[in-house]
C-alpha cells in the first residue's frame, strides 16, 4: 500500500539526490559562504520533501570536534537551498560535503 | 538525468542525480553520478583539476607556539636580560597573560623588534619569529 502523505494519491512520484560542497570558509567569511543553490527538476514544493545528510566536522579550541549542521529548503519549485548552520567568525571552516535528497509524493 | 552544477567561475560544487531533463548555463549533463568532479573545473569542453588553495598562514599562536619559536640560547638571553630591564619584564609578562599572540598586533611586532635591537635577538631573527 503507498504512503499517502498528504491525503492525495499517495506513493512516491520523483526521488532526487546529490552531492554538494561547501568551501573552506575563513574567519570573516560573509554570510554567503555558508549557503549553496541547487537547481533541481521541477517539483511541487508543498508535496515534497527535503532530507540532508552532513558528515562535516569543525574541530573548535573550545569545544572540540564537533558535526556541522546543514539544513535544507526548497525555495520555489527548482531550487534547492543548503544553509550550513555554523557561520563562524573567528575561526576557519574545512571544506565539507553534503548529501540531500528530495523526494516529491503523488 | 545527472548534472554537475558550475559557479560562476566554472567550479563544480554540486553533483545532482534529477528526476527529468533540466536547462541551464550552469548545468553540465554527465554520464554517470561522478563526484569526481566536485572541485574541478569546467573549461566549456572538459574538466580540469584545480589546485588546491595555499592554506592562510598561521597569524595566530599558543603561548607554546610562540616560545618555540624562540631558541633556547634566546631564551637564556631575554630572561637573564629581563632581570634587570623592566621593558622586557613587561614584554615577558605581557605573553604570559595573553589568551594568544596575535603575531601581526604592533605590541608583539613592537616587543620582538625591541629584543632584536637590545642585541637579544640575532641580526633578522625578529623578522622570521613573526614571519
Amino acid at each position: 500500500m503507498a504512503f499517502d502523505l498528504f491525503g492525495g494519491g499517495g506513493g512516491v512520484k520523483s526521488v532526487q539526490r546529490g552531492t554538494v560542497t561547501f568551501p573552506f570558509s575563513s574567519p570573516g567569511a560573509s554570510a554567503a559562504a555558508a549557503i549553496q543553490n541547487v537547481v533541481i527538476a521541477a517539483v511541487d514544493p508543498a508535496r515534497s520533501v527535503v532530507e540532508v545528510t552532513s558528515s562535516a566536522k569543525w574541530h573548535s579550541s573550545s569545544t572540540g570536534q564537533m558535526l556541522i549542521g546543514v539544513t535544507g529548503n526548497l525555495l520555489d519549485a527548482t531550487s534547492l537551498q543548503l544553509r550550513r548552520g555554523l557561520n563562524a567568525t573567528e575561526a576557519s571552516i574545512p571544506e565539507a560535503a553534503v548529501v540531500w535528497q528530495v523526494v516529491e509524493y503523488n | 538525468m545527472i548534472y554537475a552544477q558550475i559557479d560562476d567561475t566554472g567550479l563544480c560544487f554540486a553533483v545532482s542525480s534529477l528526476s527529468g531533463e533540466v536547462s541551464a548555463p550552469n548545468l553540465i549533463p554527465l554520464a554517470s553520478m561522478a563526484a569526481t568532479v566536485l572541485g574541478q573545473r569546467w573549461t566549456g569542453t572538459e574538466w580540469v583539476e584545480v589546485a588546491p588553495p595555499e592554506p592562510e598562514p598561521v597569524r595566530t599562536l599558543t603561548k607554546l607556539q610562540f616560545r618555540n619559536r624562540f631558541t633556547f640560547a634566546e631564551k637564556q638571553a631575554i630572561y637573564a636580560a629581563a632581570a634587570v630591564s623592566v621593558d622586557i619584564r613587561i614584554f615577558l609578562d605581557d605573553i604570559s597573560v595573553a589568551e594568544e599572540i596575535n603575531l601581526d598586533d604592533p605590541a608583539t611586532v613592537f616587543g620582538v623588534q625591541t629584543l632584536e635591537a637590545g642585541g637579544l635577538l640575532a641580526a633578522g631573527r625578529a623578522a622570521e619569529i613573526l614571519g
